[in-house]
Parts: C-alpha cells; structure tokens; sequence
C-alpha cells in the first residue's frame, strides 16, 4: 500500500514536470524563429547521424595521412563550378585490372624517345579534356604487384632478381608523347616495396617541352618550364602571349614495364606474368582534375567535403557535452548554493569569483600547447578542451541560478510549502527548479554555439587538435594563405565559416524562442 | 479550563545580527535581534487567540515558531508544546526522543522533535500567511497546490481520492462550484479567493491548530468579513484552536475570545478581548485602544490625545528595565514608579481575573 502511494506519488511529479516540458516545446514551435532553430538543429542532427554512419572515426586518421590524399588535386574548386561556366578538368581515377599486352622485345626499340628491350607490359586508359582547363597532373600507381617466387628451366627467380623499368607516357591530342615520370629503373622487390607509385615529374616534362619547342623555334626557359609543367603538359604555349592555353581532346595515359632477369627465358616470364605469378597485376591511374567533390580540396589535396561532413557531430558533441555539462553544474550548484547558504554558498560563491578571475584563453593555449608537445591525440585534445570549457563555463549560471533561487527561496509560497511539511527535494525540484530551468535551457542553447566558436577560435590560435572540425579547417586555410597560398579559396573559408554561422543562428534562433517561455512578457500573442 | 492545544513556556527566539568580516576580527559577542523574548501563553481548543501589536513587536515571529517553521537553531530558549490528536500522539510518541514527550500532558515539545520526524505533526499545525499573492505559486493550478498535502503526506491513493479532498477543502472555503476553481491559476483569482485557497490548503489535513498571520489585512475591505466568516466556522465546526495574528485592535476585538498585546517580543498585556478593549490597562494598549478609529460620525472630528510619544525602539538594544520606558506617558507622570521602571523588567502580573499586564504600576496590587 505504502510503496504503491509512493510510486503514485512519484509518477505524479513525473507527469507534472513532462508537462512543463510540453509546455516549453509547444511554446517554442509557435513561433517563427523557435521553427527555424528547430529545422535547423534537426537538420544538423541528421547529417550528424548520416556522417556517423558513412564516414567511419577513423577517417581522422586518414585526415592526417598525406601519402593517402597525393592522389588528389590540390587547392581545387568543386565539380559542380563547371555550372556556373566555369571551366573544368575532370578528376579521373580508374583501375585497370589487366595489362593492354605483355610480349618479349627481343631487340631494343627506341619507343617514344625511351629504349625499350626486355618484357613489356603495357597497361592504357584515356582521358578526354572537354573544357579548356589544365589537369594538375597525373600519377599511376601499381596496385596489385605479384611478388612470388618463380621457377624457370629449374632455377628460382624471386622478384629481387627481376629489374624493372616503369614509364608513364601521355599521348597528347596533337600527337606529342611526353614521357610524365623520372623513369624508374629498379628490382620489382623494391619497387614493390616503395609503394609502386609513379609520380608526375616536372623536371622530366619541362625537358621534353623545352626540346620540343626549340624544335619549332620557340625558346623556353627551363624554369618556366618547370614551374609551368603540368599546364604545358595539357597544353599549348602562346609565345605571343607567353601564356599557355588548354588543349582539349581526348589523351591517353599509357603506363609501359619492362622486365628483365638474367639468365631466364623472356618467353616463359611472359607466360608468368600473364598467369599473375609475378609482376604489375593491375594499376590505379589517377589525372589530378582542376575540381574535385562536392567541396574541393585543401593544399594537400585533401577532400573537404568529406572533412565537413565528418566535423558536424563532433561540432554537435562539442557544443552540448560542454553546453550541457556546464548548465547541469551550474544549476545544481547554483540552486544548492542559493537554498542550502551557509558554508556551502561560500564555498560555492569563492570558487566562482576564483574561477571567474582565471583567464580561460591563456590557460587553454597553455594546456593545449603543452599536450601538442607530448604527443597527445586529437580525441584527448579535444576532451581536454571541453572539460576545460566546462570547469571554466558554470559559473556565470550558477551566480544566476543562486540569485534567482535566493529570490525564489524567500517568496511566501515557499514557506507554505515548508509548513505544509514538504521536503527540502520537493521545494527545490517542485518549486524553484521549474521556475530556474527555463532560463538553464535558454543559458544551454546560447552556450551551444559559444563552446563550438571557442573550439574554432583555438584552432585560430594555433592550438590543434588536428581531428577535421570546422575550426581546424579554417584555420588550415589561414596558414595556407599566410605561406604564400592563393587568396581565392573560397570553397575552404566559406563552407565551415557558414556553417559555423548556421549552426550558431540555430542555436541563437531556439534560444530567442525560448527567452518568451522564460520571460512571458515578450510573448507577442 | 479546557485543555490546552499549544502552549508556549517562555519562549525566546533570537536571529543572530550579520556581522561584518571587521566585527568577526574583533570577536565581539553577536548580537541578536531579540524578535521574541520570554513569551508564555496557552491556546485552548475552539478558541481563536490574537496576537496583536506594531509591526516589528514579533507577532509573526510568534506565530511562525508556533508552527515550527522558524529555525530550530533560533530557539534559544522556552519551548512550545502541542498536544495532538490521540491517535497521531500514540502514532508518533514511541518512535520520538524522550525529551520531546510530555507524557502526562499528551503534549509533544515541538523543538525537541528531529527535522526528520517531525513531518507527521505538520497535519495538526498549520499556518496561513498574509500575502495571498505570493503565498500560492503563480505556476500551479488550484488543483496542484491543494494536491501537494496530500501528495507530501502520502494521503489519498489515487488522484480520484485526492480530487474528493480537494474539492471538500474548495467547499469549506466556499470556492463553488468547485470544478471552476480547479483548473485556475493563482493570478486568474481575485485576492479574496486566493487567501480562500490558502485557507483550504491549511486545512485540507484537517489541522487542530492554525495559525493565521495577517490573513485579511492584504484584501479589499469588502471581502474581509468573508474570509473572516470561514476562519470562524471552521474554529467552530472543527473544534480548532486559532491564532490570529493582526495588528488592528478593532478587527482583533471581533474575531477573538483573548487578545495578547505585544511590544518588542514581549507580552504586556492579555486577557479576554471584550476586557482588554474596554479596560485597557498597560500604557501601550491605552495607546492601541485610543487609536482604533471612531465609527460614530459625530465623534469623527473631535481630536484625541494620542498617549504615546517616540518610536519603536530597536529589538536588538533593548533598554533595561521596562523595555516599553522610552515610549511611556505614564513613566513620565508617575514618578514613583520609575526606579523601577529602570532598573527591572516588569513581570506579566494577573491585575484582574484572567487579566495580565506587565506594567509596574499595578505591581502592588
């Protein structure tokens, strides 16, 4: 009898205060601004949800991973400016899972200016340039690299006996061939081993064009050349003008690789390498377009959209771990404060005015510094920086919340309900809480924005977490410039600084919707 | 002589003065605000008791330590007994400390009960404040305020239980028909009806003992004698002992059965209301009594002397001696009384049958 009263008792207040929240809401989505700050919020949750579950955490890793990013054109727009007229090379990645031919050259050939002798494998694709833009080069790596030891005419090859020659030619619309990499002349070990990747070499293709115009008696300095590689690569030099303008048409990549082992019949190591014992299997071959994505890239080629799309519950997380936690202990201290007074209230008010009178910013940049130097990981950071946040961020609601309970605690009603014998729990949960938290929740949904812009604005001052935020993509972008980087990079400053923007007008919207709960005296109805 | 409900043996409530951080360095003794200062009187069942005197006398701080809603540790001397129902006495007597038990009386010393037991005693004690606006929280309907008793006291099962009490409260004050008052705020009521409210709160735990603090002086002239009426039926009706707390002579006269005059923590005066109004016999009440105002129209403009000078003098420097001495016209025209008068605080004396007064004048008698 006595427990279910209880539990009635309990279901009771339960109810009361689900209807509080009732209340709140419907009051919020009555209004303009509080409609927007919710589609807003829900609008960012569920791309927060949608990041969670196609961008896996350990992207963040990736993020830092260079090598993984070179195959990506840097400093380049989205796709989608081709649009707005503004002329685009595609990005094209492609495997190419066998090889075009493989056959035995049995007397050296000269081939597009390079000695041919050995066993060939050719590997090709094309691309074709539709507007006038330059690519940003082109980079073929060797996928699937078979490395097993074979037996020929009784005697074992292993692959550290196999040399190996790699080229990469670009056959150009107005048929010139460039040979595009620093010919790789190695064992098919340690080309296996190097990570089989052949690189876009300037200084091999500026040679070729210097020749190739003073053929045609144009002279080039080297160092334009150079500097200029990839565009006269996909392009065609205006001496009038001394500029260059894109040639399009359709080119094709072919990817040549010639082995040889002594003493071994050339003949059965075709056989070999056509049955994917040994040798190159297959090939990614990559042409750095001049967009990419939905977002483009940063300076190391790194896929922005992506990293947006991965920051947004991070940011989510940021903002209302630290919104939230800071809101729940300043409420809780600042309402046991105000009620309980004495030596608690002192106790509670000192550590305010101590913590009030510390400057947060320094000691943030201090802290992070110095887990920058020891080596800490991004997540650690970033928990470092929003516990701090917190320490540093319930005292204002606390002073707040212990001045309005002081006023509350001191109201008539409160002394009845003591005379009525209700307990201290009841009077804080069933009197003042209601009355305090409307303002708590108007505090959370300002803080929000204020703990994410606190985090961007680290990243601003050099304190790095280095996981993809909004901030740390910024700040990226500032660095970039600030080196000597172009100023046009409008794709990495606007996206995260609007979004920044949004996510804060969200917030700011639900708040002010709020603020006519707190404050009935706004209401305009 | 019927038997008493609350008695209070020379209580003494002291609030400690706030000291400046320089006073605490120069470990002075704290001094206290002496709000009530040796007060003993007994209210009996179905009696309606007043106490009345200036603001700052500590008629309120009386009333609230009846109740035991001031703070134990400010108690620091006296106690209050209350002799509960039968049944609650037997419920509580075993599970309370000794101290807190007075046995052959059936009476419970109210201070000596721990803040944890002493929930139970809140049915039988109860209090209704002045202020009506503030005493009801602006964010609870009717219902929800009349329901926390309950709920507190874990009285009523289910909320069709709770709603039967409720609505009883609501007819006793007379808020009919009752489902309009339900579902209301406490500022969609006029002020009337809110203190009704508070008064069906008071007593929805069906109280022995209520304390009403200024219950009328807050309302519209016209609706006082409503809210009085209630407070009269339900003394009636339930037996119940009443204080009534008030500082208008005139109003204590016609709702009371005993008046105590206070001034600065001190009774000076009590006895029956007809008794003390028409023979007043301290000073001060001569002073109350002159001042009630003249119904007669012909007597309206006719001036009386007012025999009281000065202010109220602080309750935290009490002079020695007659702590009423610096505001008396009687010190002054009875000389032989003074030494006295300075030097010894007069005892509350009964000067006629059932008829207190602390006044030296009448010491010899």
């Amino acid at each position: 009898m006595a427990s279910s009263a209880k539990v009635g008792k309990k279901l009771g207040l339960l109810s009361d205060r689900l209807r509080g929240v009732e209340e709140i809401f419907a009051e919020v989505r009555g209004q303009l601004m509080g409609k927007i700050g919710i589609g807003l919020i829900v609008f960012f949750v569920i791309v927060s949800l949608y990041s969670l579950a196609t961008i896996p955490l350990s992207f963040a890793d990736k993020w830092l991973d260079l090598t993984y990013w070179a195959k990506y054109p840097s400093v380049v727009p989205p796709e989608w400016v081709s649009s707005f007229g503004v002329p685009v090379a595609p990005f094209m990645d492609k495997f190419i899972d066998t090889p075009d031919t493989v056959y035995f050259q049995r007397t050296p050939v000269n081939y597009q200016g390079v000695r041919l002798f050995g066993v060939v494998e050719k590997f090709s694709f094309e691309y074709k340039l539709r507007q006038p833009a330059f690519p940003q080069g082109v980079l073929v790596h060797a996928r699937d690299i078979e490395l097993e030891n074979i037996t020929i005419g009784g005697r074992m090859i292993t692959p550290s006996q196999v040399s190996l020659t790699a080229l990469v030619l670009l056959h150009r619309p107005d048929n010139v061939t460039l040979l595009l990499n620093d010919p790789v002349v190695t064992t098919l070990k340690s080309f296996a081993s190097s990570g089989g990747v052949l690189r876009f070499s300037d200084q091999i293709v500026a040679q070729q064009i210097v020749e190739l115009y003073r053929r045609k008696g144009v002279e080039m300095a080297q160092d334009y050349a150079q500097n200029n590689a990839a565009q006269l690569a996909f392009g065609v030099y205006d001496p009038e003008t001394r500029s260059v303008r894109p040639l399009t048409g359709t080119y094709t990549v072919e990817v040549v690789f010639t082995y040889l082992a002594r003493g071994v019949n050339p003949n059965l190591l075709v056989s070999e390498i056509n049955a994917g014992n040994i040798g190159v299997q297959s090939i990614e071959g990559v042409v750095k377009g001049s967009a990419y994505g939905l977002m483009g890239t940063d300076n190391y080629g790194r896929d922005l959209y992506r990293a947006l799309l991965f920051a947004f519950p991070i940011e989510l997380v940021i903002g209302f771990v630290a919104a939230v936690a800071s809101v729940v202990i300043g409420l809780i201290l600042g309402v046991v404060s105000g009620y309980y007074g004495g030596w608690v209230d002192e106790l509670i008010q000192r550590t305010i005015d101590i913590m009030g009178n510390i400057p947060i910013l320094p000691i943030l940049v201090l802290v992070g510094a110095a887990l920058q130097e020891q080596g800490a990981s991004g997540w650690t950071m970033l928990f470092v920086i929003i516990f701090l946040l917190v320490i540093f961020g319930w005292g204002g609601l606390a002073l707040i919340v212990r001045s309005m309970t002081l006023s509350i605690k001191s109201e008539p009603y409160i002394d009845s309900a003591k005379a009525i014998g209700a307990s201290n729990a009841r009077i804080i949960f069933r009197h003042i809480m209601p009355q305090v938290i409307p303002y708590a929740m108007a505090s959370l949904v300002f803080n929000v924005p204020s703990a994410i812009l606190t985090e961007a604005g680290l990243s601003v001052l050099g304190i790095r977490h280095n996981l993809p935020t909004w901030g740390t993509i910024l700040a990226q972008a500032r660095d970039y410039i600030f080196s000597g980087g172009r100023y046009d990079i409008w794709w990495w400053i606007l996206p995260p600084g609007l979004l920044m923007g949004l996510m804060s007008v969200a917030f700011v919207f639900l708040g002010l919707a709020l603020e006519t709960v707190v404050e009935p005296r706004l209401r305009r109805r | 002589m019927p038997a008493y409900v609350v008695r209070a043996e020379d209580l003494r409530v002291w609030f400690p003065v706030a000291r400046s951080f320089l006073e605490m360095l120069r470990r002075g003794g704290r001094r206290y605000v002496h709000a009530v200062d040796g007060v003993s009187f007994e209210i009996y069942e179905g009696e309606t008791f007043c106490l009345v005197g200036e603001s700052g006398c500590g008629k309120t701080t009386t009333g609230r330590t009846l109740v035991r809603l001031t703070p134990p540790e400010n108690v620091l001397g006296g106690r209050v007994l209350f002799r509960p129902s039968r049944e609650l006495f037997e419920e509580l007597a075993p599970r309370l400390p000794k101290v807190a038990v007075v046995e052959e009386e059936g009476a419970i010393d109210i201070y000596a009960v721990p803040d944890k037991l002493f929930k139970p005693l809140r049915r039988e004690l109860q209090i209704v404040f002045q202020d009506p606006f503030g005493s009801l929280n602006p964010r609870m309907k009717i219902r929800e305020i009349l329901e926390e008793p309950l709920l507190v006291h874990g009285i009523g099962e289910t909320f069709e239980d709770r709603l039967e009490y409720i609505e009883r409260a609501l007819e006793v004050v007379k808020l009919t028909p009752v489902e309009e008052y339900l579902d209301r705020y406490p500022h969609q009521l006029s002020g009337g009806q809110r203190q009704r409210v508070s008064i069906a709160r008071a007593i929805i735990l069906n109280p022995r003992f209520l304390v009403s603090d200024e219950p009328v002086s807050m309302l519209d002239v016209s609706i006082r004698a409503e809210v009085l009426e209630i407070l009269d039926e339900l003394r009636k009706k339930y037996n119940m002992a009443q204080v009534f707390i008030t500082h208008d002579l005139a109003l204590a006269r016609y709702v009371c059965d005993r008046i105590a005059v206070m001034y600065i923590g001190k009774i000076v005066e009590l006895g029956e209301s007809d008794e003390v109004i028409q023979n007043p016999l301290h000073p001060y009440t001569r002073a109350l009594v002159a001042a009630i105002p003249e119904p007669d129209p012909n007597n309206r403009k006719k001036l009386r002397e007012l025999r009281i000078k000065g202010e109220v003098t602080s309750a935290i420097d009490i002079p020695p001696g007659c702590r009423f001495r610096p505001r008396c016209v009687a010190y002054d025209e009875t000389p032989w009384v003074r030494s006295r008068c300075e030097t010894e605080e007069p005892p509350l004396i009964e000067a006629e049958r059932g008829h207190y007064v602390a006044c030296w004048l009448y010491a010899k008698r």
